[in-house]
């Protein structure tokens, strides 16, 4: 079984997908040029997955970096370069720059602001490139993007294929990196990664900029594909797709955005010529997955074979190394009699309840200390403000001795 | 110059109250389930499509009725959709209510049409109010001075009345409340009825000043997410300020610069979140962040 798993690689899978689904589809009387677009917006909804299913960041505005890069990519072919590859790059760049400056400002809040404000910025976006004629050519879209290379549809297909599956499999290798661990880390539980002295503002905004740089790279592909730009990528709606296709994909599988891309461009293509309220089957589909399966066709297919569980990673652990390397480096670092970690004359209190007063503490290597408390408040609230999770202790002095955790020092 | 800058700071409060109606309603389901409903929206245009459809047969009593049938709506749909997912991660809450808002917006349009649909104020608010140098019509009179009334009932409400405590208390510590003896669920069914009537309200009201047409669910929604934003979820003056201002901002805009009438509330939300990242009046609560 294992064996099995080797071969059929997550990115394998996808290139066989993108390989045939030009030839397949237009055996159920749809246009070969739909594979490319799945394969965009496979990427689209990987790049949202990154947010979403890695870091546990929650983005409703995901368009405004697709709907951006298209622009700048377009935009570029227009006034700059008739080369597409050079605007790709550029889109994508301006992307991930986009996304620097705007992490930097929606990551000051979280929760439920953050996912408000990605939204926001979205429909600013949107309503700033469908009023400015002039620039982006408003209501009518952008027109007179070229690609003079590549020009029969199929090269162009197995252009983005090839793109897109090099960005599988750089995601891939990033969120088994010891970034990508923290991400996720980050998403289980973020006060302990943050106590174990991550930066996590620095990190989750790593992950934005990422994202922005993966949906910025789709949003440019698709800008060739059908040599123009509409305001309509920027648009809200634009932004719910790949929050959609990754809901019926599964959310914590890293191959659900492309089922879900599947699903959801083959579907809205055969109801549309069916029915204009196609809608309202997807509505309901989209219900109907929340309810029975929230792990998406993923979840159905992993509970069919007998085991559910996610496949954000691969499933094996690396080889343990021969000999830990944090272990030599702290006695390296302290000499054994210095403290690793002193507390002085800590107090924290709740209004009139005071939970620690007048603490001094001190720990060193190698050595085990016991708590003692009449109950478990005093105690916990002690080793959470000991390791700076809260600032609004009255007053104390925490002083580390590793280099490892000098970041404590400023809490 | 300045008749005409007090007529548009009197329509921006009108325009003002309603955002603060539709913001408040958001602001409470949140408090009390957890989930943001993306589908408010939808039920501030069925308010507005009920109205329609009851304006025939039961006259101006459509004003009280489309509201109260928006909240039982709302409460149906709590009960079957959102209820099981409560023991589930959150997050399915959020996208169930973004797949309640897709198939209620498209039930819209097949039942009522993709088109839009005249509805005009009743006859005796048609007409204008002049005041010295400043000119309203009746009916966004009547829209101004019935908000306010809403909401004024609506703080009295939550301050002064049991059911009022139960749910500021179920803002703060749902688990808590609930051990206390309150029945939850209960609570969390008529929370959602009220905050969607809410919204219905807003929707009746804003019936005869917007077209009728689906798409007017995110004509709400749009400015609701930015009055929370701006205000500070959970804080019932810091939606009535910031409902205000929005407003305000967006009626003196449409007047003076109309190509960015839309962009200008997104634009004041950056700006809050610049210079205030909390909001005008938010408190730090740590279900929110």
């Amino acid at each position: 079984m294992s064996g099995l798993r080797r071969v059929l690689h997550p990115i394998l899978i996808a290139a066989v997908v993108f390989a045939v689904l030009p030839f397949a589809l237009p055996r159920f009387g749809s246009a070969g040029t739909l594979a490319t677009e799945i394969a965009i917006y496979t990427l689209y909804a990987m790049g949202f997955n990154l947010l979403l299913g890695y870091t546990g960041l929650v983005s409703f505005g995901a368009s405004a970096f697709f709907g951006t890069a298209s622009y700048a990519a377009g935009l570029a072919s227009v006034h700059v370069t008739a080369n597409p590859f050079l605007c790709i790059l550029f889109g994508t760049v301006f992307a991930a720059a986009l996304g620097l400056v705007l992490g930097a400002i929606i990551l000051r809040r979280r929760g439920i602001y953050f996912s408000l404000l990605t939204l926001a910025f979205t429909q600013l976006f949107y309503e700033i490139a469908f009023k400015w004629t002039d620039f982006t050519g408003g209501e009518n879209g952008l027109q007179g993007v070229t690609r003079p290379v590549l020009t029969s549809n199929l090269a162009y297909h197995f252009f983005v294929a090839a793109v897109v599956l090099v960005a599988m499999y750089a995601i891939w290798r990033i969120v088994h990196s010891p970034f990508g661990r923290v991400l996720q880390a980050i998403r289980d539980n973020r006060q302990r990664v943050q106590c174990l002295g991550y930066n996590v503002a620095n990190y989750q905004l790593g992950a934005f900029v990422l994202s922005a740089a993966v949906i910025g790279l789709a949003g440019s592909l698709l800008t060739f594909l059908i040599q123009s730009v509409y305001a309509d990528n920027l648009s809200w709606q634009h932004a719910g797709d790949p929050v959609m296709m990754t809901i019926l994909g599964g959310i914590h599988h890293f191959l659900g955005p492309l089922w879900g891309s599947i699903i959801f461009i083959v579907l809205s293509d055969q109801l549309s010529s069916m029915t204009e309220h196609w809608w309202l089957f997807f509505g309901a589909l989209l219900i109907g997955f929340i309810l029975l399966s929230p792990e998406g066709i993923s979840g159905i297919y992993l509970r069919l074979i007998g085991s559910p569980r996610w496949t954000l990673t691969a499933e094996s652990l690396p080889p343990r190394p021969a000999a830990l390397g944090l272990a030599t480096a702290i006695g390296t670092h302290a000499a054994a009699t210095d403290p690793v970690l002193t507390v002085r004359d800590l107090n924290k209190r709740f209004g009139s309840l005071i939970v620690a007063a007048n603490v001094n503490l001190e720990v060193r290597a190698g050595t085990l200390h016991e708590l003692c408390g009449a109950t478990v408040l005093g105690r916990a609230r002690l080793t959470r403000s000991s390791v700076g999770y809260w600032r609004s202790v009255t007053y104390f002095t925490v002083l580390l001795a590793t280099a490892g955790m000098a970041s404590f020092g400023r809490c | 110059m300045a008749e005409l800058i007090v007529s548009q700071i009197v329509n921006g409060l009108v325009l003002g109250f309603l955002y603060v109606l539709i913001a408040i309603g958001l602001s409470i389901i949140f408090g009390m389930l957890g989930v943001v409903n993306f589908a408010h929206g939808v039920f501030f245009a069925l308010g507005a499509y009920f109205a329609l459809s009851l304006r025939d047969t039961v006259g101006p009593w459509a004003i009280v009725l489309a509201p109260i049938f928006v909240g039982a709506a709302g409460m149906l749909i709590e009960s079957s959709l959102l209820r099981p997912l409560y023991s589930k991660e959150p997050l399915l809450g959020l996208f169930m209510t973004f797949g309640i808002a897709l198939f209620l917006e498209e039930l819209i349009r097949t039942v009522w049409g993709a088109g839009g649909r005249p509805f005009d104020p009743p006859g005796m608010l048609s007409g204008f109010i002049i005041w010295g140098p400043v000119l309203v019509t009746k009916y966004r009179l009547f829209v101004l001075v019935l908000t306010a009334a809403i909401l004024f009932a609506l703080w009295l409400f939550l301050q002064r009345t049991r059911y009022g405590r139960i749910i500021r208390a179920g803002s703060r510590d749902a688990e808590m409340v609930s051990m206390l003896g309150i029945n939850l669920p209960r609570v969390f069914t008529f929370v959602f009825g009220l905050g969607t009537a809410l919204a219905g309200a807003a929707g009746v009201l804003a019936a005869p000043l917007w077209s009728v047409v689906p798409s007017m669910a995110e004509g709400a929604i749009m400015p609701a997410f930015v009055v929370v934003t701006i205000g500070g979820l959970g804080s019932f003056g810091g939606a009535v300020v910031s409902g205000l201002l929005v407003g305000v901002s967006v009626a003196l805009t449409i007047q003076f610069w109309p190509a960015a009438s839309s962009a200008v509330m997104y634009a004041l939300m950056v700006l809050v979140l610049l210079l205030r990242p909390r909001g005008l009046l938010g408190e730090s609560w740590e279900r929110f962040e």
